[in-house]
């Protein structure tokens, strides 16, 4: 009747680590997620190679810099989503745009530099245009 | 084996003390194997669950795997259906109209445009719209694929995405393709069977137009796959039946013609 306590202590032990060693490594496999900082702002100036703009923002920093990676993904004003190119509204040298992107803060490894990175950028929202459907009458030659 | 005497005694005295009988507590005996059954039972639940929880803690643990249907961003351009204008939009035609391609099947319409730099566009999308169902084609052939002079006069025809007809249990698709203006109607060679379909002039910017055709193809049964190489041959005719535009295996035929 003693025996039975100690043999459920390990096996709950061995349970336990059993489960986490599970959890860790499965985690470690899995390649890590992160949710990006979401800003806002004004553009105060795309650089002439159009990879880079200041952000004309709120609080305490007013204006900040930010480098533009191509490719980024980006969703033009009508809701469009491409995976290469550049934004369609951050031509070199606009201004003045309302614009919104995701930032992942990356952090230095050994020499390799960190800092903010865009994954993400939404040019300002514009109203769809229709076009009209017309049937050719004439033809030409 | 020796047989007892008559009288059934037995004749040898062994001289050892006659076993008391023992009396067994049957209820303790009871109790005990309720007990012992009840801890078996335990263990095995307790197993289970420790199991169970193993397994979730692995599946905790690779959630963003298990989860996950792909890249953050690109899973977004397909969870919000983009509506077709915004498509349209997006590469617009460069004359401010789209050009009525097909309004078949029911509920369906093509059209094609031509943007600002003489890309041809093609769209199929429902009337109403219905969900994502579009097909928008942008550009779907650059300015070099515009058939020219000194060409065959006919640009590489495309497969449509949507829509599926169905005729006599057959599928109906759809197949674009661009060719001289100067044909009113082709007639393409398709898995060896030939369809006919209409010319419609596109303008093209600078005042020049492209002739554009949709041909519904009917696929053999049991081919699932296909694309612009089934597509065997393609004549374009003129108003009077004169061979305007030839792609095909007869080419040199048409030479001498």
């Amino acid at each position: 009747m003693t025996k039975a306590p100690a043999s459920w202590t390990a096996a709950s032990i061995a349970a336990v680590i059993a489960a986490a060693a599970g959890f860790w490594g499965a985690k470690a496999l899995t390649p890590t997620s992160v949710r990006p900082h979401v800003m806002s702002g004004i553009v105060g100036l795309v650089g002439v190679q159009g990879d880079e703009f200041t952000l004309r923002g709120h609080g305490a920093d007013p204006v900040s810099g930010y480098a533009l990676p191509a490719p980024v993904q980006w969703r033009n004003s009508y809701g469009v989503w491409f995976d290469a190119g550049r934004p369609s509204c951050m031509r070199p040298l606009s201004h003045g745009q309302h614009i919104r992107f995701g930032v992942v803060n990356a952090a230095p490894v050994a020499d390799a530099p960190g800092g903010p990175v865009i994954v993400w950028l939404e040019c300002p929202a514009k109203p769809i245009p229709r076009y009209p459907i017309v049937t050719p009458s004439a033809r030409r030659s | 084996m020796s047989q007892l005497p008559p009288g059934g005694a037995c004749p040898v005295d062994l001289h050892y003390a006659d076993p008391e009988l023992r009396m067994l507590d049957l209820g303790r005996i009871v109790a005990r194997g309720r007990r012992l059954r009840r801890r078996r039972l335990a263990a095995n639940l307790a197993a289970g669950i420790m199991a169970c929880a193993a397994a979730l803690s692995v599946a905790v643990g690779a959630r963003s795997v298990l989860t996950a249907s792909g890249p953050a961003a690109p899973s977004r351009v397909t969870q919000a259906p983009v509506p077709v204008d915004a498509l349209i939009a997006t590469s617009p035609p460069a004359n401010g109209k789209l050009t009525l391609i097909s309004t078949w099947p029911r509920h369906w319409t093509s059209a094609a445009w031509a943007t600002r730099g003489s890309s041809v566009c093609f769209a199929t999308f429902r009337v109403p719209a219905a969900g994502t169902s579009a097909d928008v084609e942008c550009p779907a052939w650059g300015p070099a694929d515009l058939p020219a002079r000194g060409t065959s006069g006919l640009s590489p025809p495309l497969p449509g995405i949507e829509p599926i007809a169905a005729a006599r249990g057959r599928e109906i698709v759809p197949e674009f393709g661009l060719v001289t203006p100067r044909a009113t109607r082709v007639v393409v060679t398709f898995f060896g069977r030939s369809f006919s379909a209409k010319v419609v002039p596109v303008p093209l910017p600078g005042g020049k137009a492209v002739g554009l055709y949709l041909v519904w193809v009917t696929l053999p049964a049991h081919i699932t796959s296909y694309g612009s190489a089934d597509v065997s041959g393609v004549i374009g005719y003129d108003a009077s039946g004169h061979v305007v535009a030839r792609h095909g295996p007869w080419q040199a035929e048409a030479r001498r013609n």
